[in-house]
């Protein structure tokens, strides 16, 4: 059976949300939590692409059609630098909370110019 | 080339070893001191043996052609290897002085040293992934070194910056998603060779998702607005490696993938109007700034402008331009802000208006500012024959760019008028003694300051050779010498 577009469907659906996610809200916890998903989206994309029907997974194989190794260590590598990314900015909300007692981002407006 | 690899190792080991060491005040000096020190070396010695050969390549693990991962650097390239590591030593030397007691030390000094790894790696990388590894490794070490004082602009700055950042990334990775399922292949050479053979078109999308993921760094005309914010807010030594070194490096990158990768099939057009839009915005902006080091970041938005203008227009002579830009503005730009930085300490004011005891109390760091905004704007010095062949380049497109680029320049020149004559001004009344300067700050900014001086007769006399190098930049070289790897 083959699934045709809907993976990539799917994939561009949750990036979109993470997307939306990310900018509609104020808080920057919700914010974080946003970029998380729509890099979800696009791990689940990455492995679509690599996916070949009926392939086994890429282990040593002699003469058996495995699917694309590539794309799980870019997969790997992608949630590691996303993981840092994430806590650095959480940790930056965990200084304004301290400073300000929220986590409000729209309200940050004292550089202008 | 075993030289190659050291430049990302040695300050990977260098951020490890100052957290291993982070109570040990002396020790941390030492190791600061001999990886930069190291690191500068290396480049030099890259620089002399791909000026011997072309380029420099190397192979990561050894694997058979097309396999593995590798570095490439060519002529262009090692100049800019030698820009992001002496301009690390300087900015370390000087958050010496600028460092106050109570502050995390190793923290900084780690930050910094993967900062240093991200650029180089940038310039080095080969392929499309280890670009976005190195591009978020040198990020998240800016989002940390802008917000390292913790004061609270400091802490705004930072998450601007780290959220605009982390969308670009995302963006970034969706390319190159997109790209390597056209490819099947993320290697520039590869995708050189599918948009060579005609199959540019369904790259369109993905790598202009690609140009949003590297252009933030580099301040692309739309997205811009974090770097006022953070380059004004870092401190000083900051400030200057994030605008002399990250900068130019991402301008690289861009102008790697783009200009050298993709070709004329690139987004040549876009890029060349959206530097066009940035040069005028940035001087603009910069002209009608109070705080001194926000009016700097408006003039490195109008810079990078000019950088993606001949990025766009993709010929031997603004490519040569190109060279001589990235080169200038990152000297210039890195002795105007820790001058500026100098200038603030001195005064103890950030705006303008309030600098006028600068030419008493900070008559050296007064001329060091003044010999940046010379080069910057075109004076006696490298600088000179980064505005020449920008001009004769632009001129050979359009005269309206010609007048754009023009019109920028002068008015950048008004802005640092403006800010010398405040300098010169009367000091406002109630200004208590000045502070004392820490010697390191001093050093460090004369440090900067003094090849920006040498570099007119340097750059006449070395002018045939860059030339040749721009030429390397042209027929592409380093994407050449992808291929073997």
């Amino acid at each position: 059976m083959t699934l045709g577009n809907l993976p990539y469907a799917v994939a561009f659906l949750i990036f979109l949300v993470g997307i939306y996610c990310a900018l509609s809200s104020r808080n920057l916890m919700k914010a974080v939590f946003g970029f998380s998903i729509s890099s979800y989206g696009i791990n689940i994309l990455f492995t679509q692409i690599g996916y070949v029907s009926g392939a086994g997974a890429p282990i040593y194989a002699a003469g058996r059609e495995v699917v694309d190794p590539l794309v799980q260590a870019f997969v790997l590598t992608a949630i590691v630098v996303e993981f840092g990314l994430m806590m650095y900015i959480l940790s930056l909300g965990v200084r304004m909370y301290e400073e300000r007692g929220d986590m409000d981002i729209s309200l940050l407006r004292r550089l202008k110019g | 080339m075993i030289y190659l690899p050291l430049l990302v190792v040695l300050p990977l080991l260098a951020a490890v070893g100052t957290q291993a060491a982070r109570t040990r005040e002396k020790l941390l000096t030492i190791l600061w001191v001999g990886f930069s020190g190291a690191l500068v070396i290396d480049a030099c010695a890259v620089l002399v043996s791909v000026w011997a050969n072309g380029v420099a390549a190397y192979s990561i693990g050894g694997w058979p052609t097309g396999l593995g991962l590798g570095m490439v650097a060519d002529s262009a390239g090692s100049l800019l290897l030698l820009l992001v590591c002496a301009m690390g030593f300087a900015s370390l030397w000087y958050a010496e002085g600028e460092m106050k007691p109570s502050r995390n030390r190793a923290g900084f000094l780690s930050a910094f040293m993967f900062l240093i790894a991200g650029l180089n790696g940038m310039v080095l990388s080969t392929d499309l992934f280890n670009i976005f590894v190195f591009v978020e490794l040198a990020s998240v070490s800016a989002y940390i070194l802008v917000g390292s004082e913790g004061r609270p602009g400091q802490i705004e700055a930072s998450v601007k910056y780290a959220f605009l950042g982390t969308l670009s990334s995302l963006v970034f990775l969706a390319g190159i998603a997109l790209v390597y399922d056209q490819v099947g292949a993320l290697g520039l050479w590869s995708i050189s060779r599918f948009a060579e053979s005609g199959g540019a078109g369904p790259l369109g999308i993905p790598m202009l998702m690609v140009l949003v993921g590297i252009g933030l760094p580099g301040a692309l005309f739309p997205m811009f607005f974090w770097l006022p914010d953070a380059h004004s807010q870092a401190p000083s030594s900051v400030s200057a490696v994030l605008s002399a070194a990250y900068v130019q490096v991402a301008l690289f990158s861009v102008f790697r993938v783009f200009g050298q990768c993709l070709g004329r099939g690139g987004f040549g057009t876009m890029l060349l109007w959206s530097g066009a839009a940035a040069v005028v915005l940035g001087s603009m902006a910069a002209l009608v700034q109070t705080d001194l080091k926000r009016l700097l970041a408006y003039s490195t938005v109008a810079s990078c402008g000019v950088s993606f203008m001949l990025i766009g227009i993709s010929t031997p002579s603004s490519f040569t331009a190109l060279l001589f830009h990235i080169l200038n503005h990152g000297l210039a730009k890195a002795a105007m802000f820790l001058s500026a930085g100098l200038l603030i300490h001195q005064t103890s004011h950030r705006r303008i208006d309030q600098m006028g005891s600068a030419w008493t109390v900070g008559r050296p760091a007064c001329l060091m500012f003044l010999l940046g905004a010379l080069a910057d704007i075109g004076g006696p010095s490298v600088g000179f024959f980064d505005k020449a062949y920008s001009f004769i380049s632009l001129a050979g497109i359009s005269p309206y760019l010609l007048l754009i680029l023009i019109v920028g320049v002068a008015t950048l020149a008004a802005a640092y008028a403006r800010a010398f004559q405040f300098f010169l001004g009367p000091s406002p009344a109630g200004d208590g003694r000045p502070a004392e300067t820490p010697r390191s700050m001093m050093a460090a900014t004369a440090v900067v300051s003094l090849p920006i001086a040498a570099s007119a007769p340097l750059a006449w006399l070395l002018l045939d050779s860059l030339r040749v190098s721009a030429v390397n930049m042209a027929s592409r070289v380093a994407i050449w010498a992808m291929e073997v790897i």
